[in-house]
């Protein structure tokens, strides 16, 4: 009795149970007629829903494709989304291709996998920004089928594929004088990689290509500011107006005289445009004076400032009318640093080897608190020594001369307390005489001014940081943390 | 019911059986097996006995990779990598689950068992006369002092631990707590303080002693627990009454040894007395620069064989580092047990699961050179960036070069070295216990650079008076140098600079002359100089143990988790602040 009872409830469980696994199965196949089993081609194939797409698919060659082993996620725009579809692109298999392998990745994606949102590579190289809910600016209308080879989701607007901001330049360079400058810094290189080597030389060992091949287009602007091509990234651009162009590229002039007007044009528009780019994507709205260049430039433009905003592929351009830069901040001021002298030299030029006289010293600050390396140079037996510096090309200005040069203790076992010495720094050529010998003050960590000089071209400036004229030990020492040069603008 | 049972019973019967039968195999076999040594055949003459030793010792080099995980990385210098598994990063945020591998004691409890053992045979041994009793006496001592060791281990990871002095069949017999009650750390202390209070020797093997040998082309010397060593750490860990004062005399019984061993020359006023550079030859253990290029950083001696580097990669034996090592065992690339550190800490040829933290990075670069760098080389020797990375390098000078990031001989050579005590552990262990019993002073100048210089009068010339303590022992130093014109002295610590002294860093200010000032600058410098080598967290937890201050010890975790931006590091230090959670769960 007892044991028919308990039978009773274990049946009536083992059937509880089984209704409860039963609802896991509510949510229905939103596809009634597809079945896991079929490829994506063969789904969309069977939905009427889909039928559209599956012509044009079958037209670009790509539902051969959808039929494949990989695995795919198709973003399937419904034949709604379709009517809209240019008829010019329509009767192009190449255009319907481009068009629709943007709603194509390798891979498959489910809704889940969106999260907060991802940029998702498409079969046509370009990224796609995939909320799980929404692809690109279209909504989900159904979502997370499976098949065989992959997920369908159906959205309910067509994403044709966006320009890049390098296409973008590229495509409106009449419009905007900016875009037709950084075009302009297009020019030829050479790779090896892909010259053709027709022989190799009996003289030299080396390859000798055939003239001709190898012949890469580089630009400028990609290679030193930003690669605005590639898609893994997000850019922000942001493009003047004709006039404003002009009138910012003039306020630089000044600072990069050379020899000609045209390379003159050419540096100060290049210091403009490139902190025309930032890396990330910012809507209008976020822009408020706070983004800052890879060139430590502060951009200041706010969000009142844009008239215009596109979406790219890759990022966004934003349109602005005027701009106006703080020029002490696209005319930095110039470290040189003590402790990386290009060499050390006689007076009259020649190479000198003191090595075992230069001391290579880690300090701290007591003024700055930070952590500092400079150089000094002791009982090296020269007279007049100079070690020299050059730095990257400075534009042209004056500039108020600074440096930091600590005299105190040298040595520990038979301490050698500071000394009286003096140096001086000859800037332009060896034998300038811009700034006279100069006493190096004991333990003074702070900077001093030593004058001002002015560059007379944009262009590399050498330094020369000059010993006392003796071969006395104590006399003729040198010592530098760094030299600052600020510009007076 | 009962029909269904005998069912079962029938079927069961033969089973059971079988079973038995099988168990009782071992008895069938009365035979012995040939060529197989049983116990009662074992101990037969003192080789034998020596040949149980080295087993010991053996055995107790497997503990080389928990020593180094439980007292460095539950400490603040040592942080996993990303290369670390999930256990490891556990030990480094004290948030250890039961199933952690690295956590359990057996390992400890194998040596310990091992030691009992050996320990019950070696009577039975006397009691036969197959040892005489000196020859007795020095093993016994032995073996009974590394199973203190192990046990002071254990004390300070686990808490309460079973204590066992007698042998066992099974290492798992030591978990049941109905047959060995767990003794709380206070107690077991007492316990082990009494052991090797009764240590029938507390010498090392004299010379000529068949443990006094050449080990696969090691000289055995420094192998062997230091007796002294230990029992000044366990006074020092305890802490009652007299202790501190007992501590420091056990430790200066080390300190002296040239002096009772009667050596002469160099080794007389070196060995270990944290002796003074050779700013000439830079042949020495100190932190040092080509002569008068000394503000020359390129200057830095920097190799395997000259300065505080070379401490760590000599050879034991080598004539300076023999003058600061003094309990260090090998491991070599021909011999088992593998060398553990190659693995941890390498990232050539090994696995690079441990590095420096970014406390520690600082703690080094927070001190000042005498050259006025910022910045204390000792850093640099304990670590290094090496091929991108922060390397742990202490352990690996036999096996890479730093600069390089390549093995000195193939990446297989993997020859280093167990660190477990030298001349500069002593030290500051003395200073600690002299600080403790009231010598401030003493203790500053010893961890600072040294008696001379800080019992000297500079301005005067006669230094008859100056450059002693005029204390009694264990704190009477004499450390005068005297030159002409006025009178020559060499006393016997003439040579000492103190640990800071020979690391070239300038000295502590004092801040509040007190003695938990005193106290801190001795841990901080335990850490500057002894990183790595498994003294860290004992000492956090014995500082903050005796100053009943949770505190001490939290908060340098909480700063290390913090530094490196470890998420939980508030919760690490809130759980820190009760002392129960100093303790390792005793699972395994």
């Amino acid at each position: 009795m007892l044991r028919n009872k308990i039978n009773q409830l274990l049946l009536v469980l083992a059937l509880g149970g089984a209704v409860a696994g039963c609802s896991k199965n509510e949510t229905a196949p939103a596809f009634p007629n597809a079945s896991v089993g079929k490829s994506l081609a063969e789904v969309i194939e069977a939905t009427p829903r889909l039928s559209l797409l599956a012509g044009y698919l079958k037209k670009s060659g790509l539902l051969k494709e959808l039929e494949a082993s990989k695995t795919y996620t198709v973003w399937a725009p419904d034949n709604e989304a379709l009517k809209s579809l240019d008829p010019t692109i329509a009767a192009d298999s190449a255009k319907l291709r481009a068009v629709l392998s943007n709603h194509i990745a390798l891979f498959s994606y489910y809704s889940k996998d969106g999260g907060a949102g991802k940029r998702v590579e498409m079969l046509n190289g370009k990224q796609v920004f995939f909320a799980g809910a929404t692809f690109d600016a279209s909504p989900i209308t159904e979502a997370d089928h499976s098949t065989r080879n992959g997920v369908l989701h159906v959205i309910g607007k067509l994403a044709a594929p966006l320009p890049s901001v390098w296409e973008y330049i590229n495509g409106n360079t009449a419009a905007y004088r900016q875009n037709a400058f950084i075009v302009g810094q297009n020019y030829q290189a050479f790779d090896p990689a892909l010259a053709i080597v027709d022989s190799i030389s009996a003289n030299t060992g080396l390859p000798v290509y055939r003239p001709g091949t190898g012949l890469v287009t580089r630009n400028l602007f990609l290679d030193q500011v930003a690669d605005v091509r590639s898609e893994e990234k997000l850019f922000t651009y942001f493009l003047v107006a004709d006039a404003a162009m002009v009138s910012e590229t003039n306020r630089l002039l000044p600072y990069f005289r050379t020899s000609t007007a045209d390379s003159t044009l050419s540096l100060s528009s290049f210091r403009l445009v490139r902190d025309m780019v930032v890396e990330g994507y910012f809507t209008k709205e976020q822009i408020s004076g706070n983004l800052v260049t890879r060139f430590g430039v502060t951009l200041p433009v706010r969000s009142a400032d844009i008239t215009a905003s596109i979406r790219l592929s890759n990022g966004i351009v934003h349109v602005l009318g005027g701009i106006n830069f703080n020029l002490a901040q696209k005319l930095p001021n110039i470290l040189v640093q003590g402790e990386q002298p290009r060499g050390t030299f006689r007076p009259d030029g020649s190479v000198v080897n003191v090595r075992g006289s230069v001391f290579f010293r880690d300090r701290l600050n007591p003024l700055t608190g930070k952590a500092f390396n400079d150089i000094y140079v002791y009982n090296h037996g020269v007279s007049a020594l100079n070690l020299q510096y050059t730095t990257a090309p400075l534009p042209a200005a004056r500039y108020k001369v600074y440096w930091v040069a600590v005299n105190d203790t040298l040595r520990v076992n038979g301490t050698i307390n500071p000394t009286a010495f003096q140096q001086r720094l000859a800037l332009g050529s060896r034998t300038a005489t811009n700034f006279a010998l100069r006493a190096v003050d004991a333990n003074n960590y702070g900077e001093v001014l030593l004058g001002e000089y002015t560059h007379p071209a944009y262009g590399p400036l050498d330094l020369f940081l000059t010993a006392a004229s003796s071969t006395a030990a104590g006399v003729n020492t040198l010592t530098l943390d760094y030299i600052r040069l600020e510009p007076q603008l | 019911m009962f029909q269904r049972f005998s069912f079962l019973g029938k079927r069961m019967v033969p089973l059971a059986m079988a079973a038995m039968a099988l168990a009782s195999c071992n008895k069938m076999l009365e035979t012995e097996p040939q060529g197989v040594l049983s116990a009662q055949n074992y101990y037969r003459d003192v080789f034998d006995a020596d040949a149980a030793v080295w087993g010991v010792y053996g055995k107790m080099m497997n503990l080389a990779k928990p020593y180094l995980l439980l007292n460095e990385l539950r400490a603040d210098l040592m942080q996993p990598t990303g290369n670390a598994d999930q256990y490891l990063q556990q030990l480094s945020q004290h948030t250890v689950t039961p199933d952690n591998p690295y956590i359990s004691p057996q390992p400890f409890y194998e040596v310990i068992l091992n030691c009992n053992d050996v320990l019950e045979n070696f009577d039975r041994m006397l009691a036969a006369k197959k040892l005489k009793v000196q020859e007795y006496n020095q093993r016994y001592a032995d073996i009974a002092a590394i199973r203190s060791w192990v046990y002071l281990q254990l004390g300070i990871h686990y808490g309460a631990v079973p204590y066992v002095t007698r042998s066992l069949q099974q290492v798992r017999e030591v978990q049941d707590q109905s047959l060995i009650p767990r003794l709380p750390f206070n107690q077991l202390l007492d316990s082990l303080v009494k052991t090797l209070e009764g240590l029938p020797s507390m010498e090392e093997y004299p010379t000529g002693s068949t443990l006094r040998t050449t080990v696969d082309q090691y000289n055995t010397q420094k192998f062997f627990i230091n007796k002294y060593c230990l029992l000044g750490d366990l006074y020092l860990w305890r802490g009652k009454g007299a202790d501190y004062r007992k501590a420091a005399t056990a430790y200066r019984t080390i300190m002296q040894t040239a002096t009772t061993q009667g050596a002469s020359g160099d080794q007389y006023y070196s060995q270990y007395r944290i002796f003074q550079a050779d700013v000439v030859t830079n042949n020495d253990l100190s932190v040092g620069y080509t002569r008068f290029r000394e503000t020359d950083r390129t200057a830095l001696v920097d190799n395997n064989t000259q300065g505080w580097r070379s401490i760590f990669a000599r050879a034991i034996d080598n004539r300076e580092a023999s003058w600061e090592w003094i309990w260090a065992l090998p491991f070599d690339k021909n011999f088992a047990p593998a060398n553990p550190f190659v693995e941890l800490f390498s990232p050539v040829g090994g696995r690079y699961l441990l590095k420096p933290s970014q406390a520690a990075v600082d703690m080094w670069n927070g001190q000042v050179q005498v050259n006025n760098f910022n910045y204390d080389a000792r850093g640099q020797f304990s670590w290094r960036t090496v091929l991108g990375q922060p390397v742990i390098m202490k352990y690996l000078y036999n096996y890479l070069e730093p600069n390089t990031g390549l093995p000195l001989g193939t990446i297989y050579d993997k020859n280093s070295k167990w660190f477990l005590y030298r001349a500069a552990t002593l030290h500051l262990r003395y200073a600690e216990a002299a600080n403790r019993d009231g010598r401030r002073k003493l203790a500053y100048a010893l961890v600072n650079n040294g008696i001379k210089a800080q019992y000297d009068n500079p301005a005067t010339v006669d230094n008859t008076n100056e450059m002693q303590t005029f204390d009694a022992a264990p704190y009477d130093f004499d450390a005068r140098q005297g030159d002409p014109p006025g009178p020559v002295f060499r006393a016997e610590w003439f040579r000492g600079v103190g640990i800071r002294g020979r690391a070239f860093v300038k000295n502590v200010p004092v801040n509040g002359d007190s003695t938990l000032a005193v106290e801190n600058i001795t841990i901080d410098e335990a850490a500057l100089e002894t990183a790595y080598e498994g003294h860290r967290w004992p000492d956090l937890v014995r500082v903050a143990k005796r100053r009943n201050d949770p505190a001490f010890l939290a908060d340098r975790v909480y700063q290390k988790l913090l530094k490196d931006g470890v998420p939980g590091a508030a919760a690490t230090r809130a759980r820190l602040l009760n002392p129960d959670n100093w303790y390792l769960p005793f699972k395994w």
